[in-house]
């Protein structure tokens, strides 16, 4: 975003020398397996060879079946033992601080120092960009017996690196190089590490400059960042927190992450499903579900859970695979509203009567019979639930999956995504055992429980539904749903006289799901309607006017976005660009409640709005997808006046009317088209 | 009792497994060699050398302690070249022919000196960093290894003491 500044836009750090020695310590890492191997078939030879320093040579295993010659002739102080090895003497971590520099920090080891003209920073082939001038602090001069007077850096360092990052493009990544040697005499070879980084878009208002840059490496200018709190997608930030941060750090911000998720729409669906299973092996005859096996089967299917997702994660990252449109197929949908609509019926006691013709009754019964069977269909739930339901949290995943995909480490993807996944369980587990110490023994509101529970089941096998048929469908069956249930609750059965306060509280409800029902059947009838407003678009009541929807051009392809966007920033105009698929719920959302809102129009009156539909998602839909580091839809991206994308602006999933209007008052500001340009701030280290 | 045969047999055919790998191991790890260009580009074979200690010094131009050391070095060489052992340098950095002839020429640096590059040698391992020093003994087997400097006198120690132990 610098073109303004070609003094900090070619760098001088450019330096070809680190990519060998890369290879190097590839090799060095594999020899060392190697060797390491073959020492341990083979202990008792240096015992025979080389009897006297055994016993010291198996300190060091990668070397044991060799004398340790410092010990063995009185040195000493400088055995093999006594030095670090390069990466727990130097350990480097990276940030983004700010839009247009990145921060790079070494913790360094007593005794161990490294030397101030041996830093480079360059960019790597996987990314565009370039780099300015690294900023260092002043070093402590260290006389060296034969190089003379060095400037060195001991216990840490920090530099600050701007950065002139590739059109379009807000991943960068770094090859940092740095050498240093220990104090007791030796000396490391030149040590290369690729960092990925997340940059945050620049901020739109220029004031936010120079002065007010964190203090903190690694930390964006929380000041001007928090205005909106948008600033920073959710992905982004999740990015850059596993790039830089401590593995610990990261992970357990991603097992809380995923208990937050838990609490989204989403997610929660999985709850009853769980606990459905729990309350169906308690609702056996002569068999109680104890607080313990409720825990474990609750653990079985969050660990399966949690797998599902580090697998799904990895691949995800490695193949770029689309994961919404995979786990989206109508097929796959259909299996799992199929095995809902089953657990609901056997919920509803349909199968204690008509036992087992379908091999899924047969299996169940199964199961029962055999613990072995009841943790694996357990598991499997986990796992299926894990896919279904992985679509949903898709802002947060996306964050993770970036991850893994830029930086081609699985090994931290799969076990931050398992971590996220077992946040998402926990809060699983603890629902799991409540509801297994809440249920006594016996009792008449059992089968209510397992009713409602079925009821829910049912709600969720619609709600899968949704995305496969068409909408009228879909609501009709929610229709037929609240209206069945409202009978059965008694809604249309006259109360006795002296009726308790419950009985007249649960006709009322049954009452309210049946007017409800109603409501969504006139409006389906009416060729309207939705879920949650559902004479929606039926004009019951002259002057009743349909709200107009916002006119998107639709594009196809990334040619067809480029086709369009060109001749809008010709025109200097904001763009709007939407990713819509059919199954896409809050895509349907944000139609229903943020795009039919007036101010939300009133706002976009003057942006161009572009739309594609990545249903099929066929080649061109998945580069078009790609080309933004997007997995799938939901996702709304705004084109500055200039063209460029503004990556701060990007909404990946539902957001409601009037944060999204304030998103659209800030694309449209004049301030978001100048271009922040700033000096790398001084860093003290 | 199928049960019991299976167990016995799938241990055994690991033990069997195992004997077989631990010979081998035994058979490779025996005796070491290498070739490598010096600045000139002539290949010098290690196994060349058979018959005298070879001790092998990994170092680069950019190595503070290994600049202190190569005197050293230079000294046990001269002192027993013609006799029971000689020094091998081995650079260990990418550098242009020109600076290494020139550095070598400047350090007047009297034993011979390969190039690495900057890939470890197998079974020159691990290389930790530099300098790093290792030992081969006058049948070709790798004895000994040392990271960070080492003294003539060090070195004239522990032959005096393999000496010592071969007896």
């Amino acid at each position: 975003m610098n073109e303004s500044d070609p003094g900090l836009a070619r760098g001088t750090a450019a330096n070809g020398a680190g990519r060998p020695s890369r290879r190097a310590f590839r090799l060095l890492c594999v020899a060392a397996l190697i060797s390491l191997g073959t020492v341990r078939t083979a202990p008792a030879e240096h015992e025979a060879g080389h009897a006297g320093s055994g016993g010291l040579a198996e300190t060091a295993p990668a070397i044991s079946r060799l004398l340790e010659l410092g010990s063995g002739i009185g040195i000493g102080t400088s055995g093999e033992d006594e030095f670090l090895d390069p990466d727990a003497a130097f350990v480097l971590s990276a940030a983004a601080a700010g839009p247009d520099a990145i921060a790079a920090r070494w913790e360094i080891e007593d005794g161990y120092y490294l030397y101030r003209d041996k830093f480079r920073f360059r960019v790597a082939d996987t990314t565009g960009g370039s780099l300015g001038e690294a900023g260092f602090p002043a070093g402590r001069m260290k006389d060296d017996e034969y190089f003379g007077p060095m400037e060195v850096y001991y216990g840490s360092v920090a530099a600050l690196v701007p950065v002139v990052r590739a059109a379009g493009s807000n991943l960068i990544d770094v090859d940092v190089t740095y050498q240093g040697c220990a104090d007791a005499g030796l000396c490391y070879p030149p040590i290369t590490k690729t960092v990925s980084l997340l940059l945050p878009a620049a901020l739109a208002d220029t004031g936010a400059g120079a002065g007010t840059a964190s203090g903190v490496p690694g930390l964006p200018d929380s000041g001007a960042a928090g205005a909106l709190g948008v600033e920073l997608p959710e992905q982004d930030r999740i990015a850059a927190a596993l790039v830089s941060g401590n593995r610990w750090l990261v992970i357990l911000s991603l097992f809380g992450a995923g208990l937050l998720l838990t609490f989204t729409p989403c997610v929660l669906p999985m709850v009853p499903i769980l606990t459905s299973i729990i309350v169906g092996q308690g609702a056996e005859p002569g068999r109680v579900v104890s607080p313990r096996r409720a825990f474990t089967l609750s653990l079985v299917y969050v660990l399966a859970m949690a797998l599902t997702y580090t697998v799904a994660g990895v691949l995800a990252g490695l193949f770029g695979a689309n994961l919404a449109a995979a786990f989206q197929d109508p097929w796959i949908v259909s299996a799992f509203v199929l095995v809902f609509v089953l657990l609901a019926l056997s919920m509803f006691g349909f199968y204690d009567l008509q036992m087992p013709t379908s091999w899924q009754a047969g299996l169940a019964a199964l199961s029962h019979r055999q613990r072995g069977g009841t943790w694996a269909g357990v598991a499997a739930m986990g796992a299926l639930s894990a896919l279904i339901v992985g679509p949903c949290v898709a802002a947060p995943l996306a964050g993770v999956l970036i991850y893994i995909g830029r930086t081609g480490d699985p090994v931290l993807g799969g076990v931050a995504l398992f971590a996220l996944g077992m946040g998402m369980g926990v809060p699983l587990i603890v629902a799991g055992v409540s509801a297994g110490k809440l249920l006594p023994r016996a009792g008449a509101w059992m089968s209510t429980v397992k009713a409602v529970f079925g009821v829910m089941l049912l709600g969720v096998g619609i709600y899968l539904l949704e995305r496969v048929v068409p909408e009228s469908v879909a609501l009709l069956l929610w229709a037929a749903l609240f209206i069945v249930c409202a009978i059965y609750m008694g809604a249309l059965d006259s109360l006795a006289a002296g009726a308790g306060g419950w009985r007249r509280l649960w006709k009322g409800a049954g009452l309210v799901m049946l007017v409800y029902g109603v409501l969504i059947m006139v409006g389906v009838a009416g060729g309207g309607g939705d879920l949650f407003r559902p004479l929606r678009g039926v004009a019951l009541v002259a002057g009743a006017s349909s709200e107009h929807e916002l006119a998107f051009t639709q594009v196809k392809g990334l040619d067809g976005l480029n086709a369009e966007l060109g001749p809008a920033a010709a025109r200097g105009e904001v763009v709007m660009f939407d990713y819509y698929a059919d199954w896409c719920v809050s895509c349907k959302e944000m139609e229903r409640f943020t795009f039919s809102d007036p101010q939300v129009q009133a706002a976009l009156a003057n942006v161009l709005l572009l739309q594609t539909d990545v249903t099929a998602n066929d080649d061109a839909d998945r580069a078009l997808l790609a080309e933004f580091g997007l997995f799938g839809p939901p996702a709304i991206l705004f084109f500055g006046p200039d063209g460029r994308e503004r990556r701060n602006l990007r909404v990946v999933g539902y957001m409601n009317a009037g944060d999204f209007r304030r998103v659209v008052e800030r694309a449209i500001s004049p301030a978001a088209s100048v271009t922040a340009s700033r000096q790398a701030p001084e860093l003290e280290s | 009792m199928p049960m019991r045969i299976a167990t016995i047999l799938s241990a055994s055919m690991l033990l069997l497994i195992l004997a077989v790998a631990t010979a081998t191991a035994r058979a490779e790890s025996h005796l070491v060699d290498f070739s490598l260009p010096d600045a000139d580009g002539r290949i010098h074979r290690l196994s060349d050398h058979r018959g005298k200690w070879v001790v092998i010094n990994f170092w680069a131009t950019w190595c503070g302690p290994c600049m202190i050391e190569i005197p050293e070095l230079m000294d046990f060489h001269e002192r027993h070249k013609d006799d029971d052992a000689i020094v091998i340098g081995v650079n260990f950095e990418e550098i242009d022919t020109p600076d290494l002839v020139k550095f070598i020429a400047e350090m007047d640096i009297n034993y011979l000196v390969v190039r690495a590059g900057d890939k470890p040698i197998l079974p020159f391992e691990p290389l930790k960093g530099l300098p790093s020093t290792f030992f081969v003994d006058p049948l070709g087997e790798l004895v000994a290894s040392h990271v960070g400097p080492v003294t003539g006198e060090a070195i004239d120690d522990f032959l005096a003491r393999e000496a010592l132990r071969s007896e």
